[in-house]
């Protein structure tokens, strides 16, 4: 069953193209790999396929979802951007705390979930550290921790492991693998390190806001090893 | 029931939120405070020596021993409630530009709860800063007075002042060219709201632009809730009499104040349905 479907989309900004005529589905519980070099587009691509953003042309369908009925869709997708979005001025189990209220959760709940999810990513620790106390890696944790507080159906993360050391990004993996097998969960990511994309079942490259490759992250090394 | 409840909850969620992040901030908190209070002195006793107070007395209709000072306070934490909750416009815009804004906008909750959270927080605090002015001014010229209606004033004043923050904030992408709205919108209508003198002694043309400038019922509402605290200092015994009096006058300032709040989030909520906050 295909529930994400991405439609002819085309976005410009000005009279640049960053995305242009792309089409693609993402399947339940693949991992799905978004590639190409800087300014190809993918963070852009990323943001319509969040429904942050809305495309000159074309649909984006999540789970039969289009923009105007985003908000129907939000407790589907937990979402990992680029940049840091965690309030640095707050705590840890604060930013966690709020992100579940806005989620629906009531007050209990959210301590529960917020506990088990420290837990999960060894962070119990730091649960009343501010923000900008933390290292890049417990951030990311924490930030990937958060998109996964309301159990979404499919995790989005734009360069999730991007200024982490090695043994770091290993750890994000472990436990994003453990995410998609053990839970089925569907998981979207861009990223720029090959070892990473080889860990996914499927890859769109993109270039200069154009697709150029889509198919198996087996076929993407045989073939573009070296030219991307 | 349980959706009432859930919207409630989103509503305080994000408003505390705000509060916390501003009252974290303890440098901000202080020189907002301090700033306000060390212009009223600068205004209220340079400002006050050539300035021909039975004039204002007249113009304002006002009976009884006043001062520039006194004229002027409640102009003067007016201004600090529309710099304080104008300047969270300046951090929406910049949560907007840096991304910030996306984890609320991407979430469930709908996007009119998230601009109601923010204004009340913005209102609050500037609020808040306003009453702290007073209670300093209370303290330290004697002649400056406070009362139950001023925390409330002050209130609808900074929801003014939020929610046009916030609708003007919409059609910006880079806080620094927010900042321009300062010199251009909000220190002409400070101007223009009678803070600093009584917009009745200014040209016909002013007197008919303040009509349709918003700052001019807010401040007037916090003016007026002054006049009652002073009158009511003066003679408690009156109070029935007082509210009767002076009270239509309040509420009449404080219903077109939230007119205007209810014409501006309206609007708000007109042009986000369609677009997305990032």
């Amino acid at each position: 069953m295909r529930f994400i479907s991405v439609k002819n989309i085309t976005k410009r900004y000005g009279n640049v193209f960053a995305l242009e005529n792309i089409n693609f589905e993402v399947k339940e519980g693949e991992i799905f790999g978004i590639v190409g070099p800087n300014g190809a587009g993918k963070s852009t691509l990323i943001k319509i396929l969040t429904m942050a953003i809305k495309p000159d042309e074309g649909e984006v369908l999540i789970y039969g979802s289009d923009f105007k009925n985003r908000k129907k869709v939000a407790k589907k997708l937990g979402i990992v951007f680029q940049e840091t979005t965690l309030d640095v001025i707050l705590t840890v189990r604060e930013n966690l705390f709020f992100h579940a209220i806005l989620f629906g959760f009531s007050s209990s709940i959210s301590k529960n979930l917020i506990k088990n999810l420290a837990s999960f990513f060894n962070f119990e620790n730091y649960l009343d550290m501010k923000i900008s106390e933390l290292s890049g890696g417990t951030r990311r944790k924490v930030e990937i921790a958060r998109a996964l507080l309301h159990s979404p159906k499919v995790l989005v993360m734009d360069e999730p492991t991007l200024g982490l050391d090695i043994e770091s990004r290993n750890q994000l993996w472990s436990y994003i693998k453990e995410l998609n097998e053990k839970n089925g969960m569907t998981i979207i990511l861009t990223s720029h390190y090959l070892e990473e994309i080889s860990l996914c079942d499927r890859v769109l490259v993109l270039d200069s806001g154009k697709m150029r490759f889509l198919g198996s992250s087996k076929e993407f090394i045989k073939n573009f090893y070296g030219k991307v | 029931m349980e959706k009432f409840k859930i919207t409630i909850l989103q509503i305080i969620i994000i408003s505390y939120r705000e509060f916390l992040k501003w009252w974290r901030n303890k440098f901000k908190v202080i020189t907002t405070v301090i700033q306000p209070f060390i212009w009223t002195i600068f205004f209220g006793l340079g400002l006050g020596k050539i300035v021909n107070i039975n004039e204002i007395a007249r113009a304002i209709n006002y009976q009884g021993e006043i001062s520039y000072l006194l004229f002027i306070f409640p102009g003067m934490i007016s201004t600090t409630v529309i710099f304080i909750s104008f300047n969270f416009g300046h951090s929406f815009v910049e949560e907007k530009e840096r991304g910030f804004l996306r984890p609320l906008i991407l979430s469930p909750t709908p996007d009119w709860v998230i601009v109601l959270g923010k204004i009340l927080s913005a209102g609050f605090i500037g609020a808040l800063q306003g009453l702290i002015v007073n209670l300093l001014g209370f303290i330290y010229f004697k002649e400056i007075s406070i009362t139950f209606l001023t925390f409330p004033a002050l209130l609808v004043l900074g929801i003014l002042t939020a929610t046009l923050g916030i609708f003007l904030g919409l059609f910006f992408k880079k806080a620094g060219s927010y900042d321009i709205l300062l010199f251009y919108v909000i220190i002409p209508a400070i101007l223009l709201s009678g803070a600093y003198f009584p917009v009745e002694l200014t040209p016909l043309w002013m007197i008919r632009l303040a009509q349709f400038n918003p700052f001019y019922y807010g401040v007037e509402t916090v003016k007026k809730v002054f006049v009652f605290s002073l009158s009511l200092e003066k003679d408690f015994s009156n109070l029935k009499e007082l509210i009767i009096t002076k009270g239509i006058g309040i509420f009449e300032g404080a219903l077109y104040t939230f007119l205007f709040i209810a014409f501006f989030f309206v609007l708000i909520n007109v042009i986000i349905k369609n677009k997305s906050l990032d």
